[in-house]
């Protein structure tokens, strides 16, 4: 348990741990926060673009909706966002990564010469333009933010792979004619597994950014729902009388981003001492 | 003052650290007179690379002198402040050639480049440091450059300057860093394990020009290793450490036909170049934080007594310049 | 050196052609057929089909790609079936301002960064290091776009002290085309008053950009500078009489560098990211605010044009950098 004396050492990594924490918590178990769950939805022009008070601790938007109430709600569909486009990444990027890493030959030189196409453009351009492509919708951006992520992983887990593949013991279970499925499998995905995790945990706050800002330009959620990225560009037209419409959805982004952050760099320190920050 | 040239005396020193206070250097003696090569030997931990650090006031942070002298030209240089040494002794009066050619450059600069900022710190020999660094001076610390720089044995000098460390060989390298310390000619120079990282003919050939540079620069030396057949090569004489103690000083030829230490001994026998039975040394070096009292070699040795445990055995004089710390030990 | 630059540019080659495929297959995939989007809404099929053939799109999928292709190295990217103009020259015209952006951001997150991640590494574990070091952790997590609606809201529209949008204020003559860069144009021109006023505009959306960027680029020399002080170089240069201040500056602080150095490519990659939401909040007339309305147009052809050319310029700074990677440590060149 030294690994986890060693983590709860580094207060910037548990600060970003219970940030994460939180914002689950509030995802799933939400609802007791929200002063009315209809009030998020339904417009009531009666209490529109109110100031921050008791009643409304973030205000109202332009519609009378209460901003603090869509921004707990934003909660879950971020996290949902960010854990599917993180998840589908992994499960191209992984294998494709492995195969590259494990093998010599055209399937390896293929895979990598495709990744190098995929980061020869910023992802966030090429997000836009697949998910435009796709047609609008959270969907769609889902599966552009998927489809433009995984070459991270393939990259990550290629040099990981290949650090491996050098160490005897691998070399020694082919020698003694163990299936290359299993070797790949049961000896090296354990072992550059760590690496895999720091990735996703950085990459969950790298994807919530990312889905923002598909949000605010549009590609992305579409209204009514509650989404952050949404809800800065539909309070730009209230600016700046109704500054909290921008500000809270935007702190709500830093936050959570701010988590994943600290907490991909404290198990990126535990992970790999020579990469460490000294902190 | 006494003609020595460095003279350490009963030297202590504590380190203090998060898991409690280590006395890394236990009584350490030792003298190195003008012109002479010492070496000091001991297995890696025995507080060797701490002694050098300390006489070029390079101890690390926590580390804390309790007792004892480090006499330069008869100066107590230990107490001196830290820029003082820096402006002084480091590269100037003392020379100092690392341990590992291969992480000792700078990769960016070329070697001609750090060559010339010793020379700008410690001054042209027998020049005081310049405050502007002069086009004149600069072409006249080249010129030393090169010249010392043919001294080692570098081939194209001219050239070499002009190049990148990843450009030479290891050996080539650990050339040029003699040549470093050499370069403001100073008196003496502490070599910390100059050889440990290179090959076995590249070691031999590296030990055979500190030999010559000794002689031919008048230059003292103060050669620390594990390796006694180093030592054997190029020491004048040697002083043995254990655990942060000297326990045997005396000529090298004396020490290696006769040891009387009963570490030295051991010591010995471990080295593959001895005709006779291999042997090992049982158990292992004590901790520094917990060290045993008394001689700290005796829960591992084979003669020790009851006393040994309780007093930490004075230096006795055996026979001609030898000194050795054990109860064993007879005056001449 | 000349060797390794002709290699670096040469390995730019299938890539940019791949990207090429990417964006041909992407505009193959897209809803809508082109010709019919052109013909308008009353066109009878044969006007469509006309126009099909006008624009080679009976032809076998092989040669519309090679045609493609051909075209894009020519920078010709089609006819937006949108605006009905050449997204070429629209894109040659909108490029400028984007790299004025772009590059004033690097500009400011190099130096900066270098400067402040220096202190920071060089000082550690002081107050300042503290500082800078929340400050960078935070700048990494900020959305920039949000960050651009909070500068304005506070240095525009609050204090009125800078403008809120655009590149020039309304009404001002432009000074006369001849880098696009607005900068340099205003200098020629010997124009001051257009000079300060382009800085004046600059300022919130290039320190926008820059934020993020500033706060990696401040990280990675704060790290690599510690880590050089605590190199085996850097006490062999104490042990032989270097001064500290000299380990330091150049000793250390140049090998720190290099790290700091390769990142820019990849900054320039999120700046490019992040200007285009920021180019929409600021309405600079750049690639970003055309990427935005060619995304709400629907307009296919001028999104995958800027993604090509976003790729291209992409590719050529990290050729750049990687030059400048092998000038400042001499072992990368030899590697290659």
């Amino acid at each position: 348990m030294l690994i986890l004396r060693k983590f709860l050492r580094d207060i910037p990594a548990v600060l970003g741990l219970a940030i994460v924490a939180l914002a689950i918590l509030i995802a799933f178990f939400g609802d007791p926060l929200i002063v009315d769950g209809a009030q998020a939805v339904i417009p009531d022009l009666r209490s529109r673009l109110q100031p921050p008070s008791w009643e409304h601790p973030f205000g109202t938007d332009n519609l009378g909706r209460d901003i603090f109430t869509r921004v707990v709600m934003g909660t879950g569909g971020a996290l949902t966002v960010s854990t599917t486009v993180v998840a589908a990444a992994m499960a191209i990027g992984v294998p494709l990564g492995l195969i590259a890493g494990y093998t010599n030959g055209f399937a390896s030189e293929a895979v990598m010469r495709v990744t190098d196409v995929f980061l020869a453009v910023p992802q966030l351009i090429l997000a836009i333009a697949l998910a435009q492509v796709l047609g609008r919708g959270l969907e769609a951006a889902v599966v552009a933010l998927a489809a433009t992520y995984w070459p991270f992983f393939t990259r990550t887990v290629y040099a990981e792979t290949r650090r491996v593949r050098t160490l005897l013991f691998v070399e020694a279970l082919e020698g003694l004619g163990a299936k290359r499925l299993r070797i790949l499998a049961m000896h090296v995905l354990p072992n550059v597994a760590a690496p895999i995790i720091v990735r996703a945990t950085i990459g969950m706050g790298f994807i919530i950014l990312t889905s923002a800002v598909l949000g605010f330009l549009g590609v992305g959620a579409t209204p009514p729902d509650p989404d952050w990225g949404l809800a800065i560009s539909e309070g730009r037209n209230y600016m700046p009388g109704a500054w909290w419409m921008t500000t809270f959805p935007g702190l709500a982004i830093l936050a959570l981003v701010l988590g994943f952050n600290l907490l991909g760099d404290g198990m990126r320190d535990l992970v790999d001492p020579r990469l460490r920050r000294s902190r | 003052m006494t003609g020595s040239l460095l003279e350490v005396r009963n030297l202590r020193i504590r380190v203090r650290g998060d898991e409690g206070d280590a006395h890394i250097l236990d009584f350490v003696d030792l003298t190195v007179d003008r012109g002479e090569v010492v070496g000091v030997v001991g297995e890696s931990g025995c507080g060797k690379s701490t002694l050098l650090k300390a006489v070029l006031g390079l101890l690390p942070r926590g580390a804390e002198l309790l007792d004892g002298e480090i006499r330069f030209k008869g100066e107590d240089i230990a107490r001196l402040p830290r820029a003082e040494i820096a402006r002084r002794i480091r590269g100037r009066a003392m020379g100092f050639v690392p341990q590992d050619p291969f992480q000792s450059f700078n990769p960016v600069f070329t070697v001609g480049r750090q060559m010339m900022e010793i020379l700008r710190w410690s001054g042209l020999p027998g020049e005081p440091v310049r405050r502007r660094w002069t086009a004149d001076a600069r072409a006249r610390a080249r010129v030393r450059l090169i010249e010392t720089l043919k001294a080692v044995q570098i081939p194209d000098p001219e050239h070499a300057l002009d190049r990148y460390p990843h450009q030479f060989s290891g050996g080539q390298r650990q050339r040029i860093l003699i040549a470093g310390a050499l370069a403001a000619r100073p008196e003496a120079i502490l070599a910390d394990e100059p050889t440990t990282a290179l090959d076995v003919t590249t070691q031999m050939q590296i030990l055979r020009l500190l030999r010559e540079l000794a002689r031919e620069f008048d230059v003292a030396m103060l050669f620390v290793s594990h390796d006694f057949g180093a030592v054997a090569q190029l020491c004048d004489r040697v002083s043995v450490m254990y655990a942060g103690q000297t326990v045997e000083t005396g000529p090298t030829a004396d020490v290696i036909t006769a040891p009387q230490h009963p570490y030295a001994k051991a010591l010995l026998a471990c080295h593959p170049d001895r005709h006779g039975p291999l042997e090992g040394i049982r158990g292992q070096v004590g901790s520094p934080l917990a060290p045993p009292p008394g001689c700290r070699f005796h829960p591992r040795c084979g003669e020790a007594a009851a006393v040994c445990s309780t007093a930490r055995p004075d230096y006795v004089h055996t026979t001609a310049g030898r000194h050795v710390a054990c109860i064993h030990a007879r005056p001449a | 050196m000349a060797l390794f630059i002709v290699r670096r540019v040469l390995m730019i080659v299938p890539i940019l052609l791949g990207l090429l495929l990417l964006a041909f297959g992407m505009l193959r995939l897209a809803p809508g057929d082109p010709a019919a989007a052109i013909a308008g809404d009353n066109a009878t099929p044969e006007q469509i089909a006309a126009i099909r053939e006008d624009l080679g799109l009976d032809r076998h999928v092989i040669v519309q790609f090679a045609d493609y292709a051909w075209n894009a190295a020519q920078g010709d990217f089609g006819v937006s079936a949108y605006s009905n103009r050449a997204v070429g020259l629209d894109i040659a015209q909108r490029l400028p301002a984007t790299l004025e952006l772009t590059f004033a951001a690097l500009a400011i997150a190099a130096v900066g960064g270098i400067v402040i991640g220096a202190l920071s590494g060089a000082w550690y574990n002081s107050t300042f290091d503290h500082f800078v070091r929340v400050v960078t952790v935070l700048g990494l997590a900020t959305a920039s776009f949000w960050f651009a609606i909070m500068l304005q809201l506070v240095f525009a529209l609050d204090l009125g002290l800078l403008p809120l949008r655009g590149r020039l204020p309304a009404g001002m003559e432009v000074p006369p085309d001849i880098t696009g860069f607005l900068l340099i144009d205003s200098l020629i021109a010997g124009r001051l008053d257009a000079f300060g006023a382009t800085l004046s505009h600059l300022a919130l959306p290039a320190i926008t950009i820059a934020f993020g960027g500033l706060a990696t680029v401040a990280r990675f020399t704060r790290s690599s500078v510690i880590e050089a002080m605590h190199s085996e170089y850097a006490a062999y240069e104490t042990a032989v009489g270097y001064p500290r201040r000299r380990v330091l500056f150049p000793f250390a602080l140049k090998n720190a560098l290099v790290t700091p150095v390769t990142q820019v490519g990849l900054l320039f990659g999120a700046f490019v990211s992040n200007a285009v939401a920021v180019e929409a909040v600021f309405d600079w007339p750049g690639l970003g605010s055309y990427l935005v309305q060619a995304i709400f147009a629907a307009d296919y052809t001028a999104v995958l044009a800027v993604t090509l050319v976003i790729g291209f310029v992409y590719g050529v700074v990290n050729i750049v950098v990687d030059v400048v990677h092998g000038l400042l440590d001499p072992r990368v060149a030899e590697r290659m």
